[in-house]
């Protein structure tokens, strides 16, 4: 693993850079320290789990190290920082399953695999999903303000309200936080035995609640300046955004919970071992 | 386990060799594949120099040609650029500047009236005007419309040829009040001229 990690030494000092300077991308510098704890809770049972030597084991091992080295070097070599970084993540499970076989794998995936949300998306993706997102979220921001009787004229990403115009932009879209966000929700789900499909559902309604979240921050944003003026435009709320739209998930996520985990029967405190 | 962690050294350490040991990509000597551009383009005259809010100048590009090309009341402009060593992400074009994106309300995808190979298009609202712009890259005699081939092409350029130059073409022409489809034939007409100038061109 150690030998594995220093020969992805320049992969990570990039994507450290990255993380540093793109504050939608900064949850990466939380997710090695996550991964890490998520593989500490099951160190007991990684260090019982007896090695395998089942050959099927080792070739599927080698063979995903043998894809994660290749993709390695191509991503270096022309430039692909996404292929490259994602490749890491891979490279671990595939020494994970060819060193210590599956029953190693099977409680030390979770924590490798939640390295994959240290990676950036490969910024073509995000750009297109970015802008349509921006389109998406004015629309349901004007169609909110006028329900609410707020006259305005929607163009494109622009609002016009009657006293100033306003516009969606890159950073008003939660697209570039939306890694951040699912990340958050498998970190959640992960920290209590919980039954899995209450995991899933946590895991996966983090993105929803949070662009929910950005486009009530953008309903008060509107109406805060449609009645106080430019002056609301540099309000906390606006100007930590980011903050704002991650600290609601986090609310919206605790409610989610509260609601689904007493439908479901408590675990046995076997199973809760055998889960944790 | 062993002989595992074994395999897994050597593994790494091929790996490493293959990084460090293939050779550096070769570099287009600059403005090469620029030089004599025609100042007529399918009946398009040329008068140097274009706005830069029509089309941004991209740092990376190591060499450009930018022009207004006129035809009767017609106006368009056109940029090619040179991009080379595209192994470092820093010195490809980027998706942000092929356009004019400050204040920009509206962009929307558009198709070329024309056959054959069709470069992107795209209709850019900003503010109380409208560019129609068309765009797409060349490396060596192919020519890209999608973002995603054109990365693979480059890739396997990369790879293969160990050679990372492109060019970014592109025209803008303004929306007049005859409406967008005359300004996209526009468009079409001059993007088709340029491409087959670009083709027939020294090339690196």
């Amino acid at each position: 693993m150690a030998s594995t990690l220093g020969l992805y030494v320049p992969v990570l000092l990039g994507m450290a850079a990255d993380w540093a300077r793109f504050p939608s991308q900064s949850h990466g510098f939380a997710v090695p320290a996550i991964a890490a704890y998520l593989i500490w809770m099951r160190r007991g049972a990684i260090a019982s789990a007896a090695p395998d030597g089942s050959r099927a084991a080792a070739a599927a091992g080698v063979a995903a190290l043998i894809a994660a080295l290749g993709a390695l070097v191509i991503g270096s070599l022309t430039g692909e920082t996404f292929l490259a970084r994602a490749s890491l993540p891979v490279a671990l499970l595939g020494v994970a399953l060819f060193v210590g076989g599956p029953g190693v794998l099977r409680h030390a995936w979770i924590g490798l695999a939640y390295l994959f949300f240290m990676v950036p998306l490969p910024y073509l993706t995000l750009k297109t999903l970015t802008y349509q997102s921006r389109l998406f979220d004015a629309s349901a921001t004007a169609a909110a303000l006028r329900a609410l009787g707020v006259p305005v004229l929607q163009d494109g990403v622009m609002l016009h309200l009657a006293n100033m115009t306003l516009e969606v932009a890159d950073e008003c879209s939660s697209v570039p936080a939306i890694a951040a966000l699912i990340a958050l929700g498998v970190a959640y789900a992960q920290l209590h035995p919980r039954p899995t499909w209450v995991r899933v559902a946590l895991a996966l309604s983090a993105a929803p609640l949070g662009l929910a979240a950005n486009i009530m921050r953008l309903i008060l944003t509107s109406l805060a300046a449609y009645t106080l003026g430019p002056i609301a435009l540099s309000n906390v709320i606006h100007r930590f955004g980011g903050t704002t739209v991650f600290l609601a998930t986090i609310l919206l996520l605790l409610l989610v919970d509260r609601v689904l985990t007493p439908l479901s029967p408590a675990p046995t405190p076997g199973a809760a071992r055998a889960r944790g | 386990m062993r002989a595992r962690l074994l395999a897994v050294l050597a593994l790494l350490v091929l790996a490493a060799g293959a990084i460090v040991l293939t050779p550096r990509v070769r570099e287009c000597p600059r403005a090469a594949p620029l030089d004599g551009l025609s100042t007529i383009l399918a009946g398009w005259t040329d008068a140097d120099g274009i706005p830069d809010e029509a089309l941004p100048v991209d740092p990376s590009e190591v060499a450009a040609v930018r022009r207004t090309y006129r035809s009767g009341p017609r106006v368009a402009w056109i940029s090619v650029a040179l991009f080379t060593r595209q192994d470092d992400p820093q010195r490809r074009a980027s998706i942000n500047r092929i356009y004019a994106e400050q204040d920009v309300s509206r962009v929307e995808r558009a198709t070329l009236p024309a056959a054959g190979a069709r470069p992107n298009a795209v209709v850019v609202s900003r503010r109380d005007r409208r560019v129609v712009v068309a765009y797409w890259y060349q490396i060596g005699s192919r020519t890209y419309a999608s973002e995603t081939r054109f990365r693979l092409a480059l890739m396997r350029e990369i790879l293969l040829a160990r050679r990372g130059d492109s060019l970014l073409a592109r025209v803008a022409v303004p929306v007049d009040p005859d409406g967008v489809a005359a300004s996209l034939a526009s468009a079409a007409e001059l993007a088709a001229a340029l491409r087959v100038a670009l083709l027939a061109g020294p090339g690196c």
